[in-house]
């Protein structure tokens, strides 16, 4: 038996925020910054996106159903490449046309409403769903949580939404002797499968592949490929950031040279046969697996430490949830929607004080200078949330709603008339959209 | 060792510094003997030989400087010339020839003394050109009222040269070592009467202390020991970078060494004091000269723009300095009069306190070469916002960085900190692990490691030029 190959990558890009101080809070009412979230998108998709698309696109036809991937791509990235880069989601379209790719599903906003409001969660994820189905015309089977975060219970939620495989980190310390390479049953669980991320192998290519302290530096497609073949009859799950290819690494360390010679050898390798997470469904577990305590993909530790490590991150999202309810009553659509953005972990990632000093990961990733600069901006964000939130209570408690909108301040005027203004404002954007095509 | 400040006797982040780090080199093996222009022996001292210069005193001759050389020395025409300048004059009114003391009599003097030293033979000589004896007097009280930084300061720069140099040829050591220019004038003379190496610690440059309006003679005194020093141990990297633009001193030779702070020197539980507070006023402290350096005014105009959304906020204004009537008004003006309190110079035990006292330290200093304070707040568990452009911004981390300038960002951030108690804690639970690497030991070991490399190299010279 030839070993099964998942490749999954992870499209993510959050509505960063702009620079945000107790000034803000009094007055301004957009919270994202559009020119920084224009260039970080437009440059990755140069860098990443579309060449990556490209060369597997090539791939998938040259090798006719032989080679399969699978992506999951959250709402927040889509919306952005809608806005900034169409380009993108238009060769992400044809990748899907060609049948041999896999959209996972996950929550829409890349949050952590699992650990903190299943209404929410339910709300995300099926958001997602309807993304995809519009966007690709994709029916997504498999379930991926923000950030690979996993216990039982996330496992029981996502078969009660009707999803036959998840996915989760494959952390040593939990499997102990097993090994990461078959699928599982989740414990206490019905019938949904349990694909577990083989760590060496997916960190080697994202994190070691241009380490030049490795041993095995330079990592080459025959040496990676070797490596997966002497695993003999398993299910290995490299899963990655798709970020990997040409934006971590750049394409000066070869990395878009690597991929296509890794795929080549391996499609035309009779010891390997790429399957996507959905195909893994079929396949007798070999076990259950107990995950009590959530796990995730990230840092050494592969807790929630990264984004709920500190007490600022446990702060910022007790208060952010903390709104839910409240909002979800008032109606309103935008505030609703900046909400839900907020809702991104990487918000709470940027508050990690874990590496600081060391330049590691978080660093590299945050748009921040440090950590605590992060929370007062994040802090101040959800403090003008709370005063919108507040008005909107008054507001509502009124009978004639057009004396409060002449009373009062700017802001309430526009949020009152939020109908009109949303209209305006999207159909711009389109029409950009449109021009940059 | 030669300091201008030792505790108990001090102003500011200086005798601190000598303090640690003599401790720590004595407890290293060293023998440290540390003349100081006014001291006063105390427990703080006991680990090294504390000499208290004020109680010398400069007996007058009054035979001619010139005649005497002239009666004993056969000179060459060149070194008449450069001992026609009247020493003993010019000692005593140092003010008269201020302007051109620095450029021509040092310089010339220490042109003397190399053509001196030429004829191996110039210590002999030396002494006997520079008549004056210093007697010492246990009894002399007079000293104990004059200010450490008194209007007479270069006088007594001055005067603690000659003293200083005098002295040391009392004793027996290896290294000249100075803190600051106060001293360098001093340690360049007995560099060049002993031939021993001699390091510079610079804690400060006149840039920081003036924001570019220099005193030019500072300024020469400074050049000349950063020039003259084999070797110099800056306090930070921003010290360091001023050394090589102001002074165009070779970067090879400087060193920086960053401060530290021990464990037990400010100690205390921050939760004793929240029980002492009544109501829930939160206090933001300042503390450091109120000089133009310092950014006191920034500071005011931060909290006047923050209290407008935490009106709890009160602030701590600590220290004394020239812009202190100027900052009345300012708290005046900005309508902050009733929530900032101004304290005066503090020092010892009402640092301590007023450090317990805060829930932020704030300083906001246009320069700052180091701010040794900021280690000692984050000791006594208070989280910090430091200026960009200061010394301990190079080595913390769980700290906030701000343009002194900014001081909306002084505000939002002020603000943040009182908000949200999850802020203060992380920034004081990580900012204290973070300062534990920094401690008195550590740099007197690094501090031992550039002596010793010094003391190799001048002792295989001196080898050579035997």
């Amino acid at each position: 038996m030839p070993a099964k190959l998942c490749l999954y990558f992870q499209v993510h890009q959050p509505f960063r925020l702009k620079k945000y101080t107790i000034f803000s809070a009094e007055r301004d009412q957009y919270y994202f910054d559009d020119e920084k979230n224009r260039q970080i998108i437009q440059s990755i998709a140069a860098d990443c996106y579309l060449p990556a698309n490209k060369l597997l696109l090539e791939l998938i036809k040259k090798y006719k159903g032989r080679f399969k991937v699978a992506y999951s791509i959250t709402g927040t990235a889509v919306e952005q490449f809608q806005k900034y880069a169409p380009e993108v989601l238009a060769s992400f379209r044809a990748l899907a046309l060609t049948g041999c790719v896999e959209f996972l599903s996950e929550t829409y906003y890349h949050s952590l409403s699992a650990l903190y409001s299943k209404t929410e969660f339910i709300e995300q994820v099926e958001k997602h769903r309807e993304m995809l189905l519009e966007q690709f015309d994709y029916e997504p089977k498999t379930f991926r949580n923000t950030e690979l975060i996993y216990d039982n219970e996330i496992a029981r939620m996502a078969e009660a939404l009707g999803y036959e495989v998840i996915l989760a980190e494959g952390v040593e310390h939990i499997l102990g002797w097993r090994s990461p390479n078959y699928v599982y049953q989740p414990a206490g669980a019905g019938k949904i499968k349990l694909l577990l991320r083989n760590c060496k192998l997916s960190d080697d290519l994202a994190f070691r592949y241009n380490n030049r302290l490795w041993p095995d530096y330079p990592l080459t497609p025959a040496k990676y490929l070797r490596w997966i073949e002497q695993l003999g009859d398993a299910a290995v799950n490299i899963f990655v950031d798709y970020e990997t290819f040409g934006e971590h690494i750049k394409r000066a360390e070869n990395i878009f040279e690597f991929l296509h010679g890794f795929i080549k050898e391996a499609a035309q390798s009779e010891k390997i046969e790429f399957i996507t997470p959905v195909e893994a469904a079929r396949f007798k577990p070999a076990g259950e697996i107990d995950i009590p305590a959530a796990t995730s993909w990230a840092d050494t530790q592969k807790d929630l430490s990264a984004w709920l490590g500190n007490n600022m991150q446990k702060d910022a999202a007790q208060n952010l949830y903390a709104l839910e309810k409240e909002i979800k009553k008032t109606k309103n659509k935008i505030l609703l929607n900046d909400w839900k953005r907020l809702t991104s972990a990487d918000h709470l990632y940027y508050i990690s004080t874990k590496y600081l000093g060391d330049g590691e990961v978080h660093g590299y990733f945050s748009p921040y200078k440090s950590p605590y600069d992060a929370f007062i901006n994040y802090m101040n964000v959800l403090e003008n949330v709370r005063k919108r939130l507040k008005l909107l209570a008054n507001a509502a408690g009124r009978e004639d709603k057009r004396v409060v909108v002449k009373k009062t301040k700017k802001g309430v005027k526009k949020m009152v008339a939020k109908k009109k203004t949303k209209k305006a404002a999207k159909k711009p954007a389109k029409k950009k959209a449109k021009k940059r095509k | 060792m030669l300091g201008w400040e030792y505790p108990p006797v001090k102003s500011g982040g200086l005798g601190t510094a000598c303090y640690g780090l003599t401790k720590e080199l004595a407890a290293l093996g060293h023998d440290i003997i540390f003349i100081a222009p006014f001291a006063v022996t105390s427990e703080k001292s006991k680990h090294l030989n504390l000499l208290n210069l004020s109680q010398y005193r400069i007996k007058q001759d009054s035979i001619s400087l010139k005649d005497r050389i002239l009666s004993q020395f056969k000179l060459t025409a060149e070194m008449k010339k450069h001992v026609t300048y009247e020493f003993i004059t010019s000692l005593l009114n140092p003010y008269l020839s201020e302007e051109t003391y620095r450029q021509k009599y040092s310089q010339e003097l220490l042109e003397l003394g190399r053509i001196l030293r030429a004829r191996k033979n110039f210590s002999k000589i030396f002494r006997t050109i520079d008549n004056y004896e210093i007697e010492y007097n246990e009894h002399d009280r007079s000293w104990e009222t004059k200010q450490i930084y008194g209007e007479n300061l270069l006088q007594e720069v001055y005067e603690y040269a000659i003293k200083a140099e005098r002295i040391a040829l009392q004793y027996d050591f290896d290294l000249i070592v100075a803190h600051d220019w106060m001293t360098f004038e001093a340690a360049v003379r007995i560099k060049h009467l002993t031939g021993r190496p001699f390091c510079a610690h610079i804690h400060a440059t006149e840039f920081d202390r003036t924001g570019g309006n220099v005193n030019q003679l500072i300024y020469e005194l400074e050049k000349l020991g950063l020039a003259e020093a084999e070797m110099i141990i800056a306090n930070s990297h921003f010290t360091k970078d001023e050394c090589i633009r102001y002074f165009n001193i070779d970067p090879r030779k400087i060193a920086p060494i960053h401060l530290a702070i021990d464990k037990d020197e400010v100690a205390g539980e921050h939760s004793d004091f929240d029980v002492a507070k009544s109501g829930n006023e939160k206090f933001v402290l300042f503390l450091g000269r109120l000089t133009m350096q310092k950014g006191p005014e920034y500071f005011l105009r931060s909290a006047a723009k923050a209290v407008k959304f935490y009106p709890d906020l009160r602030f701590i204004v600590a220290g004394h300095g020239e812009k202190f009537s100027a900052l009345v008004e300012l708290a005046s003006a900005l309508k902050i009069a009733d929530k900032v309190f101004f304290t005066g110079f503090l020092q010892g035990e009402d640092i301590r306190r007023v450090l317990q006292k805060a829930d932020l330290f704030v300083m906001s200093s246009v320069t700052e070469p180091f701010g040794l304070v900021t280690l000692e707040a984050i000791k006594a568990n208070v989280p910090c916002i430091v200026s960009k452009t200061s010394g301990v911004s190079e080595i913390l981390n769980h700290v906030f960085k701000v343009d002194f300038w900014d001081t909306s960002e002084i505000a939002n951030q002020m603000v943040a900190i009182m908000r949200y108690p999850s802020l203060a804690q992380t920034m004081r639970e990580n900012a204290a692990r973070e300062a534990e690497a920094y401690t008195w030991s550590w740099t007197a070991k690094r501090t031992a490691q550039v002596y010793e490399r010094l003391l190799g190299c001048g002792k295989k010279e001196r080898a050579y030029a035997r």
